[in-house]
């Protein structure tokens, strides 16, 4: 994977003309990181096409001596207007306010919180196939971040993100209740903006998941995401993490009683 | 110069008025055409139904009016087809017409041909002619504004070899704004009827009936003012007799009469009235002349429908638009029916209902039938009582005239004289015992019968009727009441071996005989076994009782077997059933993480209720009351938890579903939804 990367990163750079003065010959990746990233997402329908949707997670990072809850990391609130245009295509619009806690609790050099707002919008398409259902995500942010360090100013960039997942009923024919599914995750972001040099991937999360769906209102999934993202201010630096997540899905209906009764199925 | 400009100014001004008053006027013409309804001509052409009996084809023109359809235009029917009841015939319907504005108006024709085509074809101009036979009937109507007005003729003909050979009915008939007014002339083969009609359309003068009968003529005659019948001459004896009419109402000071129609009522009562009617003059000639009216009446009947119905069917008002005709009237003279009079009809009518159905029934009892000849008393009686039955039968029409709306025209204390006359009790009955011819006496009311003469006498024959039946009844059954139990009780046990070979049939799996599906589902396979047990046992312990105790006991076990087959059909739609609750308590959403449908259930709590509890409960009921004879029981616990649950899918129920949290006890759950489940011995 890591030689795949590297010839992509290979041939972005020839395209630039080549690494200015200075830098190594060769890129340099951390020492892996752990993170523990609990999630609920919550999607409430309004209106026979619009939902609202809403996120919050709270994100923790290893610290020296333990690894994964070491830290508080980030806590952030998405929220957004979905409107689905088909039962296969939907795009959602919103903001994000993300706290970011301070990566050296203690240290006077930075702020204990910064907040990071962010606008998003994201174009979600479904293809069913016979069992198992396949989804392509587009989600554009537009990010107005700082470092926590005492002074910094914030910075603006966008994030590009493309998202294929799957869902694969294990237990059941279908994604039903009482179903268990594996789905396969992959996610690259990319990033541009005037900070943003020689480090356009931001991150690629790589994240298997098993999940269980308990009724159509409430469901449940938990995996390992091992997450690889260029250090903006030196691209030849590589980030790597593994990240334990853990999220709920919540489904509630808005809508009039008299809207959600369904028709008979049966009739004598 | 100036004088120059002055008339150009002039000319201008007026060309620019003239143009202004002729852009003013097209303009107003175009609103008045917007403003107008849109109408189009249209023609419809294809199939079409009169009376839903003639389905032929038909063209006709219509206008579209705001979206509706008037029909405006020439029409025209045409029907060609075998004949439904003799199909070696052709049956052949022609009508046309015209209709403005939705009614019919002008000249009307309608042609119906039933013919057979037969022979050897003749060529004429390379073409083969069948010669026909059959006949032909034509009516030729004119109508104005959906009213029958001008003259109408109805022809029927015989056709022979393509020609009329022979007249059948002849009518011709004037009407003024749908209103049968002026001469009338009607012909049928024996029969010739002329008369008028006021203005009004009441029978009016003279009506001349020309009878030829074996080359015999008979010449009647009734003359009419205004509907009410004046005189009635008939032939007799060489003279004119004159034929009154006591079986009619007798007017009273006031002179009361009432407009009825000329058709079946009128002609029911004339019937009627002419069984007491008299002849002044020539008593003799009485039934004869009764006969020839009557005749007579039948002939007039068919001419004056012959102009609207054929062949059932009433021409005019089955084509779209109906018609306005009204009905030929008379006048008739009515009398008050006393309150006392009126309820003794009434009280006759009801004794009569009741002795008929009571002999009815004993003659019609095929027990009866067979145990009759096992004892010569009851030979005797059941002889008897086929006496008054045939009287009771005889009386018939006379009580349901009694009761009917035509008893205020008549004179009834007249006609009952009249009828009863017609009845007398025979001196010995005869009957067969041991196959051997017998006759006795019987004390049959010949006195009572001598005296009935009017409607209270008659009441009073009738209650006596109704008493002597009463006691003939008793007279037969009661000597066969041994020989009609063990009948019965030999029939309810043939009964029951039939009904548990179903039972087997249905629950074991076979075909049942007369060609039913099984219950092929998972609950018929865990009943079936349980129930042919039980059949078997009921049969066990029903054979050990002792005879006094098996009537009683045959007809139980008949409703528990019937209950069990019932049950067996029930079992077929149980599954149906089960699923038609659940898919009332699920629903199906969309989930948005998925992008899939899902089913959930709503009213989870009451539904989880009805199924962990009450319908396992409900199931193994059935499964452990060993009682056969609550099948019904049962079946209705089951209905009724369905009902229930459908019931409370349509109501709030959280106050319910409060209340039966945690509650796993099927008896109290019932109570809380409010639904009755008889468990184990327990009975409504």
């Amino acid at each position: 994977m890591k030689h795949i990367l590297l010839l992509a990163l290979f041939g972005m750079i020839s395209m630039r003309g080549g690494w200015s003065q200075g830098f190594p010959d060769e890129a340099e990746f951390s020492d892996p990181s752990t993170s523990l990233w609990l999630g609920s997402y919550l999607n409430a329908r309004i209106t026979d096409k619009f939902f609202w949707a809403g996120e919050l997670h709270v994100r923790t990072d290893q610290s020296d001596q333990t690894p994964f809850v070491g830290r508080m990391g980030q806590i952030y609130n998405r929220h957004g207007v979905k409107y689905l245009f088909s039962k296969n295509f939907s795009a959602t619009v919103g903001g994000v306010l993300r706290l970011n806690f301070t990566p050296d609790p203690g240290n006077p050099n930075f702020k204990p919180v910064v907040l990071e707002p962010r606008i998003w919008h994201e174009y979600l398409f479904a293809m069913p196939l016979e069992r198992i259902m396949v989804y392509h995500r587009l989600r554009i942010e537009h990010r107005w971040s700082k470092s926590n360090r005492e002074g910094a100013e914030f910075i603006y960039r966008d994030r590009w993100r493309y998202k294929f997942f799957m869902k694969i009923p294990l237990n059941r024919p279908k994604l039903v209740p009482g179903a268990f599914y594996f789905q396969p995750d992959v996610e690259l972001i990319m990033q541009s903006g005037k900070p943003v040099v020689g480090s356009p991937l931001e991150d690629l999360r790589i994240y298997p998941m098993i999940g269980y769906i308990f009724n159509p209102r409430v469901g449940a999934s938990a995996g390992v995401t091992y997450s690889l993202g260029q250090n903006l201010d030196l691209g030849y630096e590589y980030r790597q993490r593994w990240l334990l997540r853990f999220n709920c899905y919540i489904s509630l209906d808005f809508r009039k009683f008299e809207e959600r009764i369904p028709t008979s199925k049966l009739t004598d | 110069m100036h004088f120059n400009r002055v008339i150009l100014c002039h000319c201008m001004t007026l060309s620019c008025l003239r143009n202004f008053v002729l852009f003013a006027g097209l303009t107003l013409f175009m609103l008045v055409l917007a403003a107008l309804p849109i109408q189009a001509q249209l023609t419809f052409k294809g199939p079409f139904s009169i009376g839903d009996v003639w389905n032929g084809t038909a063209t006709y023109g219509f206008e579209s009016v705001n979206g509706n359809a008037i029909m405006d235009g020439a029409f025209r029917f045409q029907l060609t087809e075998p004949d439904p009841i003799d199909t070696a015939l052709t049956h052949h319907i022609q009508i046309e017409g015209n209709y403005e504005n939705g009614q019919k108006s002008g000249a009307w024709t309608f042609k119906r041909k039933l013919v057979s085509f037969s022979g050897t074809p003749s060529f004429s101009n390379f073409q083969a002619v069948f010669p026909v036979s059959g006949s032909e009937l034509t009516i030729a109507a004119e109508f104005k504004n959906g009213r029958a007005h001008g003259n109408w003729q109805m022809l029927e003909q015989v056709i022979g070899d393509g020609q009329p050979v022979d007249t059948l009915t002849y009518v011709e008939a004037r009407f003024n704004q749908g209103v049968c007014a002026g001469p009338f002339a009607g012909k049928s083969k024996r029969t010739a009827i002329v008369g008028a009609l006021d203005a009004n359309g009441y029978l009016d003068g003279p009506w001349k009936f020309t009878a030829v009968d074996d080359l015999l003529r008979f010449d009647e005659v009734r003359v009419f003012d205004a509907g009410l019948l004046l005189e009635h001459r008939l032939p007799a004896a060489g003279q004119q007799a004159v034929m009154s009419y006591p079986g009619l109402a007798t007017p009273d000071s006031t002179q009361r009469t009432r407009t009825v129609e000329v058709g079946d009522g009128y002609f029911e009562l004339m019937d009627f009235a002419r069984e007491v009617y008299s002849t002044a003059g020539v008593p003799g000639a009485a039934r004869r002349l009764d006969e020839r009216s009557t005749l007579n009446d039948a002939e007039w009947r068919r001419i004056i429908d012959a102009l609207y119905t054929v062949d059932g069917v009433n021409i005019w008002d089955a084509l779209p638009g109906g018609a306005v005709i009204e009905p030929i009237k008379s006048r008739l003279t009515t009398a008050i029916v006393p309150n006392d009079v009126s309820k003794k009809m009434s009280t006759a009518g009801d004794a009569h209902g009741r002795a008929l159905r009571l002999a009815k029934d004993v003659l019609e009892n095929p027990v009866v039938e067979m145990g009759r000849f096992s004892n010569e008393e009851v030979s005797f009686s059941h002889a008897v009582l086929q006496v008054f039955y045939a009287q009771l039968v005889q009386v018939n029409p006379l009580v349901e005239l009694l009761n009917d709306s035509l008893a205020p025209y008549l004179n009834l204390n007249r006609v009952v004289e009249s009828q009863i006359r017609e009845f007398q009790y025979p001196d010995e009955v005869r009957f067969t015992f041991n196959q051997e011819l017998k006759s006795r006496s019987y004390n049959f009311p010949h006195q009572t019968l001598s005296e009935t003469n009017d409607v209270q006498s008659f009441a009073g024959l009738v209650d006596l009727l109704m008493m002597r039946v009463e006691l003939l009844k008793a007279a037969i059954e009661t000597p066969l009441e041994g020989y009609i139990e063990e009948v019965a009780l030999r029939e309810k046990e043939a009964h029951l071996l039939a009904l548990r070979d179903s039972i087997q049939w249905y629950f074991g799996g076979e075909f049942p005989p007369n060609g039913g599906m099984l219950a092929d589902n998972a609950y018929y396979a865990r009943f079936a076994p349980v129930f042919l047990k039980r059949t078997e046992d009921a049969l066990s312990r029903y054979a050990v009782l002792p005879p006094e105790r098996k009537i009683a006991a045959a007809d139980s076990l008949l409703l528990c077997f019937e209950g069990t087959l019932a049950f067996h059909g029930f079992l077929k739609q149980l599954p149906l059933r089960i699923e038609r609750v659940e898919a009332e308590y699920t629903r199906t959403v969309w989930n948005a993480y998925t992008f899939t449908y899902m089913d959930e259930v709503v009213k989870e709590r009451l539904f989880r209720a009805y199924e962990l509890v009450l319908l396992p409960a409900v199931l193994n009921d059935i499964e452990q009351t060993p009682s056969a004879y609550l099948i019904g029981v049962k079946e209705e616990n089951l209905k009724r938890l369905f009902d229930r649950m459908l019931a409370l899918r349509l109501q709030d129920t959280k106050d319910l579903e409060r209340q039966i949290r945690k509650q796993y006890n099927a008896t109290e759950l019932a109570n809380r939804m409010g639904v009755e489940l008889y468990f184990g011995e327990d009975m409504p």
